[in-house]
């Protein structure tokens, strides 16, 4: 009875002290996340003079003339993450087929060959995407949109492979193989079983396209000749150039809500399959 | 067989993987049409690539599949008239039930009686046995939605179209399965284990509705399975496999009563086999005794020809000591409900035994079998076949001798200790002592010796045939009243006394199935 307590007295100092352990993730969170979270909406709400609570801010983007330049980084922005999203998901879908089925890759050495851009520093390969470029006759310059959704692609596309590979590995081939017995074609069981089988794999691919597309700014900034700017390069700017950091955080407040909707539309998908 | 009544014939057929592994080997079958046909075998014997075959999922390596006399073998699984129950159910998860039966007929094609087809001249347009040609059309919502209801109702599940498969249990899910397949009206079912993973009280009612249904419908059943209980209830004909090839083919009755060979025997239903000696007035000798063996094997066998003997546990009748054809040790007794289920010993020997008179367990009984439950199989005429059992330090020992062979051959994983016993990489030790098997020791691995000192093995010559290029010896020996054949080029005289020599490897050791 006695070594029972002990036991039981043991085990809790043993839990009391656990607590401690994520300690330092917990002051992480606060310096890191919230703090900056809170500043940056400290920023969005309040006059830079005064310091009092405004809207002065948003007005001052969405009105008159500026806020054709705000719509435009925005609808930019989007535009950007839209296009780069779809062109990465349609040539990632058929790479990691081909990379999830054993008969071609035998090895993984396939699956490294495509992550393995992935280790080199993302600046040196954004400025040498550039210079391959020109090399190849596409002056960044003369095609911005072109050349940047070539960088983009270029630099996302493991983020999409990566999730539809995990999937496709996982594909039930028996269902496959259930759809070709009951006399769908080759391309009927393609689109009736293997797409919808790997539409959680679609879903994640396409937020690990999205998000951090919409944000970044040196691949644009790089190969538009500074002609397409996103939210992050506005953002950048307006921090560097007259420290207007009210109107920067408006801006980064308008971010946040749209990674916001991105996973809630993310969620919605993943729910829908779950009640499947 | 009437040609017109096949409906699938399989004409050496042969599945090569990987250009090494031969999964079938030469497979030759002709099923006919509305019959129920289960493929029989343990796991890896190439039943379950031979449905595949004929699914259309794996392509045959040689040899063709007939389906009404034409060759689909390298027809692609959809434009085949056969459907499939898997396994593992492989219903679509992302479908509800009615969307996963409903699956195939979209795809189904129908006669539209409204459009005959007609040529320029308007002339009809004649198919081969002179009938009217039809073009062709979908199936209609409303169609479709009845052939759905009918399923659901067939397979006992009215009201389940708005189901999430999810929420199935295994049972229902296996019915689904089953309901997805026979609306497309296939003109075969194809059944890989389709009750494999339901327990057992469940897998007898589905055998039984599943016959119920074959009645039914009168399509044609494939059944796989590796349960001989479940083959023997539901099908009209059983095919027997084993390493690719077929063992036997025939009707449960006959599979069971009159299996062809060792393996056949073995595998359907219990039984103890003994390698059996042909004697004069129609007698066989097993278990160091004459038996009477079955006047309709008479003739069948020549004089001293080594057989397997097959013998079920209830054919074996028990009586009182020496009351028998031999006696025998009880050593084991299980109450079986119905029956009592004895492992008697007669020398070495094991024989299984069930009745339900009741004995006491290490009480010696004597054992006697009916002349016509003594199944009695060939075996090839070029070895010599003894049972034996393995001694302590992994050797054999038969017909009076200890002979060493290769015992990690037997058993795949293990290495000979410094003590010389069994041993696995986890150093966990397997005892063999006792263990039941069947030696063979061919013509040619025999040798004769005139030093008596050359071997144990001794023995006198009783009989001697030239056969072109050698002679075939027998050589007796008295202690153990074996009988030695050896091939030999050298002549001897009958009534030497000869020492037999066996060959580096001669002595071929095969474990006895059960337990």
């Amino acid at each position: 009875m006695e070594a029972t307590k002990t036991l039981s007295r043991n085990k809790g100092v043993v839990r009391e002290t656990r607590k401690w352990l994520c300690m330092p993730y917990g002051v992480f969170l606060i310096l890191f996340i919230i703090l900056p979270i809170l500043l940056i909406f400290y920023y969005a709400f309040t006059d830079a003079r005064t310091g009092a609570f405004t809207l002065g801010n948003f007005a001052a983007l969405f009105e008159g003339d500026s806020s054709v330049t705000t719509f435009k980084v925005i609808g930019q922005s989007l535009g950007v993450a839209a296009l780069t999203t779809v062109i990465c998901i349609l040539i990632a879908y058929p790479i990691a087929y081909i990379l999830a089925n054993s008969k071609w890759n035998k090895n993984i050495v396939l699956v490294y060959l495509f992550l393995l851009p992935m280790w080199i520093n993302f600046v040196i390969r954004t400025i040498a995407t550039k210079q391959l470029l020109i090399f190849f006759g596409l002056d960044p310059a003369l095609h911005p949109w072109v050349c940047s959704i070539i960088g983009m692609v270029y630099n996302y596309l493991p983020f999409a492979i990566l999730p539809l590979y995990n999937t496709m590995l996982k594909l039930d081939k028996s269902q496959i193989e259930a759809a070709a017995d009951l006399g769908a074609s080759p391309v009927q069981v393609f689109f009736k079983t293997i797409v919808p089988m790997t539409v959680p794999g679609i879903v994640s691919a396409a937020t690990m396209t999205f998000m951090p597309t919409m944000s970044s700014y040196v691949i644009t900034d790089a190969l538009s000749g500074r002609t397409i700017t996103l939210i992050g390069g506005q953002i950048e700017n307006m921090f560097l150039n007259g420290a207007q950091q009210d109107l920067a955080s408006v801006y980064a407040v308008i971010m946040l809500a749209l990674i916001g909707l991105s996973v809630v539309f993310e969620n919605l998908f993943s729910e829908k399959k779950g009640a499947r | 067989m009437n040609a017109e009544n096949t409906i699938i014939s399989l004409k050496n057929v042969c599945k090569v993987f990987d250009k090494s592994f031969t999964a079938v080997d030469n497979f030759n079958l002709d099923i006919k049409r509305g019959e129920f046909v289960t493929f029989l075998g343990p796991s890896g014997c190439g039943k379950t690539t031979t449905l595949r075959m004929i699914a259309g999922f794996d392509m045959p390596t040689s040899g063709q599949i007939l389906l009404n006399g034409q060759d689909i073998s390298l027809i692609p699984p959809y434009k085949r008239p056969i459907n499939t129950v898997f396994q593992r159910y492989a219903l679509f998860t992302h479908l509800n039930i009615y969307k996963n039966i409903a699956f195939g007929l979209q795809y189904k094609r129908v006669d539209d009686l409204s459009k005959p087809l007609k040529d320029k001249e308007g002339n009809p347009i004649l198919g081969e046995n002179g009938e009217q040609l039809y073009a062709k059309r979908k199936l209609t919502k409303d169609e479709i939605r009845a052939k759905v209801k009918y399923a659901l109702n067939l397979v006992d599940l009215e009201g389940f179209e708005k189901r999430a498969v999810s929420t199935l249990s295994g049972g229902q899910q296996q019915r689904i399965a089953i309901a997805r397949a026979i609306v497309n009206e296939p003109e075969i079912l194809l059944l890989d284990e389709p009750l494999g993973a339901l327990d057992l009280k469940m897998r007898k009612e589905m055998q039984l509705e599943l016959k119920a249904m074959h009645k039914k419908l009168g399509i044609t059943f494939i059944y796989v399975t590796h349960d001989q209980e479940e083959a023997l209830t539901m099908s009209d004909t059983i095919v027997v496999m084993s390493d690719g090839e077929i063992q036997q083919v025939g009707t449960p009755k006959e599979i069971y009563d009159e299996p062809r060979n060792a393996f056949v025997a073995d595998f359907i239903g219990e039984s103890s086999i003994f390698t059996g000696t042909v004697q004069k007035d129609n007698k066989i000798k097993f278990l160091g005794a004459s038996f009477d063996s079955d006047p309709a094997d008479e003739g069948k066998f020549a004089l001293n020809e080594k057989v397997d003997v097959v013998i079920r546990p209830e054919d074996v009748i028990i009586s009182a000591k020496d009351k028998g054809t031999v006696n025998a040790k009880i050593v084991s007794k299980i109450f079986k409900g119905m029956h009592y289920e004895y492992i008697t010993m007669i020398g070495k020997n094991e024989m299984i035994a069930q009745s339900t008179k009741n004995f006491e367990e290490d009480s010696i009984v004597g054992l006697s079998v009916d002349p016509e439950n003594i199944q009695i199989m060939k075996k090839p005429f070029t070895s010599n076949y003894y049972d034996g059992h393995l001694t302590k330090h992994c050797h054999v020992s038969f017909a009076g001798i200890h002979a060493n062979f290769d015992v990690l051959k037997l058993f795949p994983g293990y290495h000979l200790s410094e003590e010389g016993t069994l041993i696995n990489d986890k150093g966990e030790e397997r005892d063999v002592e006792g263990l039941q098997v069947s030696v063979e020791v061919g013509f040619d691995d025999l040798e004769l010796s005139d030093d008596p000192n050359a071997s144990d093995l001794h023995g006198e010559i009783i009989n001697m045939i030239y056969l072109g290029d050698h002679y075939e010896v027998t050589v007796w020996n008295q202690d153990v009243d074996e009988e030695f054949i050896v091939n030999t080029p050298d002549l001897w005289n009958i009534g030497d006394n000869v020492s037999l020599i066996i060959k580096e490897g001669g002595v071929e050791v095969k474990l006895k199935g059960g337990r």
